[in-house]
């Protein structure tokens, strides 16, 4: 684990384009999640996981805030959602390979969870069809990635990306469409 | 997935911008414009999944814990005499299995959820079954009963619930497209079953959508009451140290982080969220829990306005007011700011549904009239509620006037009076009802006239109501634009008024419309005559001022307006406040601008915004006037992008709250269509002025000013992009139409005339131009005094006709007199000026002053900068000026390369810049090429002046000078 002024250099280089910084920040940032994660899973805080808390968390983890800039933070957020979805979609493999017996379930039962194979199986197939969406244009999976792996609100994607709210809510349904297509279809 | 999605997605991207835009009827218009029928099937497969939900429209948050939590324990054969089914789900807590056993001979299926902590110490188990005897006694037909429970083997507690098959609540409406009052039933059944509980002392403790299940039957069923407390209770011997307890941080309220008491405060905070979620399709922001929780500031996305069968504007709409306000109540930080109970919500909501005041509003005189109405008015457009707030607030307004009576006298006087309002308005709204009315839709001019038409008879007897009423229409007609019903009603109401603050109230109106009218003197009048007398209320008096600067302004004395406004603010200021200084910055700004004051008006209006955005939010028609007039400022002073943003959120929020057929809406339309045309985007600009047009053709009659200007922009286009024909076409339109709303006096009326002499200028019709430009510096002179901009620039119009007639002499007099009106008032760097300088340079040189015309362009292109940038034709335009002179003191070696660089610029401009780009190919062909260029670059002169339908003076000599 780098120290947090080591990341905010590496955000800094990052900004200016730095391939090399954003290869190194990103399993930084994966692995600080990731333990917050289960910091929040284990022992008996059984508190609900909130996508949007650990990013945040991780951020002022992370960051040295007294010489973070705005844009840091915006750029954080970035590389958040990407590493938030890369831990998701890597835990739903898992799940899916070891997928127990008994056959499909329904989504709509009665608890506050849902069953882990069917969120699993949905999961990978919402990378892989994010993945073909990110190909086409990527602004709209970035949008994505944002919005619902990092639960970031619409203005703060906006801030992210640089963009208007008005634009981040077109990318928004429109990426939904092609998603929502993509994921009823087989292929 | 289909293939052709993706080889076909970057067409479909663009169609689908626009297609997201509109609404069903126009999506099927527009897909029948589209000729590429596979590409029309795309799109059409794509849009039907706009109000499906599917994974992608949860929240990842509810997927992470399940996904990353451990998941290793084996599924158990057997929990107490249950059998175990299958596992219907796991989670943090623990994991819930289907199961079931044999009573009696049938077989009874239960949830039975198996916690992940043991509890292996015996006192707490035996409290932990007294909890579940006490859990079990609950029986609701809404609740889902607890059945039975135990330990098994390793001391892990397991109970088993009713086994309910259902849909997630939120999940249920949005399916099944319920509406909004659909969904307040359904939460209301809810209430009932969560009061119920309270009453037998049992807190939920847990209340999420996901504990509530909508069965079969359509009823809702609550899950795992009171089971957290048990939980809460099992974990405490581990957590005594965090003081930590189990809970759905979303939907937790703020006690239960703290350590706080629960009570059954806490579920009524819960069941606010669960309510803003039902209702907007998202949960309220936890990260800023002390701002204020407005539904109808959010952003609805249209699949969730299309979940409630609805548009997203109609569901802001619908969400503000009680609404906003319940839920507001419900999800207080305090618990003792929230309703005291579950039943006392529910009575709030179901006083909503039935258009009765809620007990969350203060009772306000204005609140209970605009209640009243509506519950008499059903069917009755939104746009109706002009007359309904100027009809209840007056309720307030006199309310406030009769404090001094004495209260016996007072009391009786109310009585009479709230009757006769009562029987005013519901003669008002007679055979408004759908069935009466055919189901059309009564417009806000219909109600009016109609209480126009009941004023005398129904009021007879109460003068002083009836002029304040008759005051009340007069301001509702001036806003829709019809000034000679609105003035007569003012007369009316002045002439009706003996009680002095009526009779002020009713010669502000008064001269509110007087001033529309254009009758500055008279309206002065009313407004000095309100302003002598010492009497009268100070909030009138602020107000009369406010409005005597607007007259002041007219009549072109902007500092004696200013003097007015300044002791407006200084008699507000007093009674400070931020809604009070908001109001005043908002209402300088637009005064100091029209008053020529462009750096004080946006200085006010940023301080405005600024107040606007932390008492309003983004959403809100207030916020968005002063980004409005902001925008325009802003457009005026030249900052194009940052008004442009302005404009654009403005039309968002307009076009939301206020309607595709608001006046104020295509206002912005109008100026956002400016800004982009500004930065060069024509395309846009001519759909938006177009887009104006039509709503202002709907919504304010053939005969408005601002018909008058889109006409008018659109003219200006029309020019920019090269088409006299159509430009004069247009601009003359524009006149008529400005000269029957506003009178033939109006500054806007001169603007137009100067526009229309240049046009005329162009096409050489030299003689219609000097009468117009005259006419136009004449009116300019009369409505805003010497010393305005728009005086300036008229004034260069006369002198540019003057010079174009041959006129030199006068024409450089013209110049001067308007120059330092410009330079004065714009300042010498603003693009006015820049473009009239140089013009005037132009002159100078035609005159033979060479010196003099250098002196001049030198210091417009000193005052250049880096705007506009370097090889725009506009900039070009003005370098030519500094060539020519250069040219003729001499200097023609140093020119050569800049005037091809010139001449390649102007090349871009168009048709407005033709008459340029022939000069400065003329000017090439004599003065800096060789033999072989000169000819062809004569010739290319030759033929940029064929394009045109008049040879300027200028052109015409230097063309002349080729043959030479």
């Amino acid at each position: 684990m780098l120290a947090t002024t080591d990341i905010t250099a590496l955000l800094v280089q990052a900004r200016r384009g730095d391939e090399r910084a954003v290869d190194h920040l990103l399993p930084q940032v994966y692995e600080r999640l990731r333990q917050l994660a289960h910091r929040y899973l284990s022992g008996n805080l059984h508190q609900t996981l909130s996508t949007t808390a650990l990013v945040h968390e991780a951020y002022l983890s992370l960051v040295n805030q007294h010489d973070a800039v705005w844009q840091d933070r915006a750029h954080f957020l970035g590389y958040a959602a990407t590493a938030m979805r890369h831990i998701l979609v890597d835990h739903a493999r898992r799940k899916a390979a070891q997928k127990r017996g008994g056959g499909q379930l329904a989504l709509d039962w009665q608890s506050s969870d849902i069953p882990v194979d069917c969120i699993a199986g949905e999961m990978v197939a919402l990378d892989a069809a994010l993945a073909g969406l990110g190909t086409l244009d990527g602004r709209l999976a970035k949008v994505v990635e944002l919005r619902f792996f990092a639960g970031l609100s619409v203005e703060e994607v906006a801030t992210v990306l640089g963009v208007t709210t008005r634009s981040i809510v077109r990318d928004w349904n429109k990426a939904r469409l092609f998603l929502h297509h993509a994921l009823e279809t087989p292929p | 997935m289909n293939p052709a999605v993706a080889a076909r997605w970057h067409e479909l991207a663009p169609l689908l911008d626009r297609l997201l835009d509109l609404d069903t009827g126009q999506r099927d218009a527009l897909l029948a414009e589209v000729s590429d029928g596979e590409l029309r099937s795309l799109a059409r497969d794509l849009l039907a999944r706009e109000a499906a939900q599917g994974f992608l429209d949860g929240n990842s948050a509810d997927y992470a814990e399940t996904l990353i939590g451990d998941t290793s324990s084996g599924q158990p054969q057997q929990i107490g005499p249950y059998r175990v089914l299958d596992l219907l789900g796991e989670g943090g807590s623990g994991s819930v299995y289907r199961a079931e056993r044999e009573v009696d001979g049938y077989v009874q299926r239960v949830a039975l959820k198996l916690l992940r902590v043991g509890l292996r110490d015996p006192h707490e188990q035996a409290r932990f079954r007294r909890e579940r005897r006490i859990l079990a006694r609950l029986e609701h037909p809404s609740i889902a009963r607890l059945i039975d429970g135990g330990f098994t083997p390793d001391g892990v507690p397991w109970f088993a619930l009713e086994y309910i098959e259902g849909e997630s609540i939120v999940r249920w409406c949005d399916t099944r497209r319920q509406r909004l009052d659909q969904r307040v039933t359904l939460f209301l059944a809810v209430c009932d079953a969560v009061e119920a509980a309270h009453h037998a002392l049992i807190v939920h403790r847990d209340i999420k959508p996901a504990n509530i299940l909508v069965d079969a039957a359509g009823r809702p069923r609550l899950l795992d009451f009171g089971i957290a407390k048990l939980l809460d209770d099992s974990e405490r011997e581990d957590d005594t140290r965090t003081g930590l307890r189990r809970l759905t941080p979303a939907y937790a309220a703020p006690e239960q982080f703290g350590g706080g008491a629960i009570t059954t405060a806490t579920d009524v905070y819960a069941l606010g969220v669960l309510l803003h979620e039902l209702l907007t399709g998202q949960r309220p922001d936890l990260r800023r829990p002390d701002t204020p929780r407005r539904l109808s500031q959010l952003i609805i996305q249209d699949h969730v306005a299309a979940a409630r069968a609805c548009t997203s504007r109609q569901l802001t709409l619908a969400l503000r007011g009680d609404l906003d306000l319940i839920v507001a109540t419900a999800l207080a930080a305090e618990p003792a700011r929230r309703y005291r109970s579950v039943a006392a919500f529910a009575d709030d909501l179901r006083a909503h549904l039935q258009r009765r005041p809620i007990a969350a509003r203060r009772a306000s005189a204005a609140h209970r009239a605009k209640k009243f109405l509506l519950r008499h008015g059903a069917g009755v457009a939104a746009a109706t509620l002009v007359v309904l707030t100027a009809v209840a607030g007056l309720a307030a307004t006199w309310h406030e006037s009769q404090r001094a009576n004495q209260a016996a006298t007072e009391a009786t006087a109310q009585a009479q009076r709230a009757e006769a309002v009562k029987e005013f308005v519901l003669t008002l709204f007679a055979g408004v009802s759908p069935d009466e009315s055919k189901g059309r839709v009564v417009s806000a001019r219909e109600l009016i006239a109609r209480g126009e038409a009941r004023l005398g008879e129904t009021l007879a007897v109460h003068p002083e109501l009836r002029a304040e009423l008759a005051t009340a229409l007069a301001g509702a007609y001036r806003q829709l634009g019809v000034l000679d019903r609105a003035n007569a009603l003012a007369n009316d109401a002045v002439a009706a008024s003996t009680q002095g603050n009526i009779a002020a109230a009713a010669r502000i109106e008064r001269a509110r419309v007087r001033l529309a009218l254009a009758h500055l003197d008279m309206a002065k009048g009313d407004l000095d005559q309100v302003l002598a007398d010492g009497s009268i209320a100070g909030s009138l008096q602020t107000e009369a001022r406010r409005r005597l600067a607007e007259v002041l302004v007219a009549q072109g004395k902007p500092d004696a307006a200013r003097q007015a406004l300044q002791a407006a603010l200084e008699q507000t200021r007093s009674a400070g406040g931020d809604a009070t200084q908001l109001r005043d910055f908002a209402a300088l700004g637009p005064v100091q601008f029209l008053a020529g004051d462009v750096a004080g008006a946006e200085h006010s209006l940023r301080e405005a915004l600024a107040l606007s955005l932390t008492a309003h939010g983004k959403t809100h028609t207030e916020t968005a006037r002063i980004s409005h007039d902001l925008g325009v400022v802003l457009l005026q002073r030249g900052a194009t992008a940052e008004a442009a943003e302005l404009l654009a959120a403005a039309e968002i929020t307009r076009k939301q709250l206020l309607g595709e057929n608001h006046p104020d809406y295509a206002q912005t339309l109008f100026n956002l269509a400016i800004a982009r045309q500004r930065l060069g985007d024509a395309a846009n600009a001519a759909t938006l002025y177009e887009r104006a047009l039509t709503v202002q053709r709907v919504s304010l009659g053939p005969d408005h000013p601002d018909i008058a200007s889109s006409l008018n922009s659109l003219a200006v286009l029309a020019w920019s992009q090269g088409d006299a024909v159509r430009a004069t076409d247009h601009m003359n339109q524009a006149l008529a139409v400005a000269r029957r709303s506003q009178g033939d006096a109006h500054p806007t009326v001169a603007t137009m005339l100067s526009s229309l002499a240049g046009l005329e200028r162009f096409s050489g019709q030299l003689d219609a131009a000097l009468v117009h430009s005259e006419e136009s510096l004449a009116i300019a002179r009369r409505a805003l005094g010497d010393k305005h901009y728009l005086v300036g620039v008229a004034g260069v119009g006369v002198a540019a006709t003057q010079f174009e007639r041959g006129d030199v002499a006068a024409a450089l007099a013209t110049y001067r007199d308007a120059l330092s009106v410009l330079d004065a008032t714009l300042g010498p760097a603003h693009a006015d000026s820049l473009q009239s300088r140089a013009a005037y340079a132009d002159a100078l040189l035609a005159s033979g002053d060479a010196v003099a015309a250098g002196r001049e362009i030198d210091t417009v292109v000193k005052n250049l900068a880096d705007n506009p940038p370097a090889g725009h034709p506009r900039r070009a335009r003005l370098e030519l000026v500094q060539l020519r002179v250069r040219l003729a003191n001499g200097n023609c070696s140093a020119a050569r390369a800049e005037l091809e660089a010139a001449a390649a610029s102007l090349a871009q401009g168009g048709m407005a810049l033709l008459p340029d780009l022939a000069s400065a190919q003329a000017l090439q062909a004599v003065h800096c090429a060789g033999p072989a260029d000169a000819a062809t670059l004569a010739h290319a002169a030759r033929a940029s002046a064929a394009r045109l339908p008049y040879l300027p003076r200028r052109l015409r000599s230097e063309l002349a000078a080729l043959s030479r």
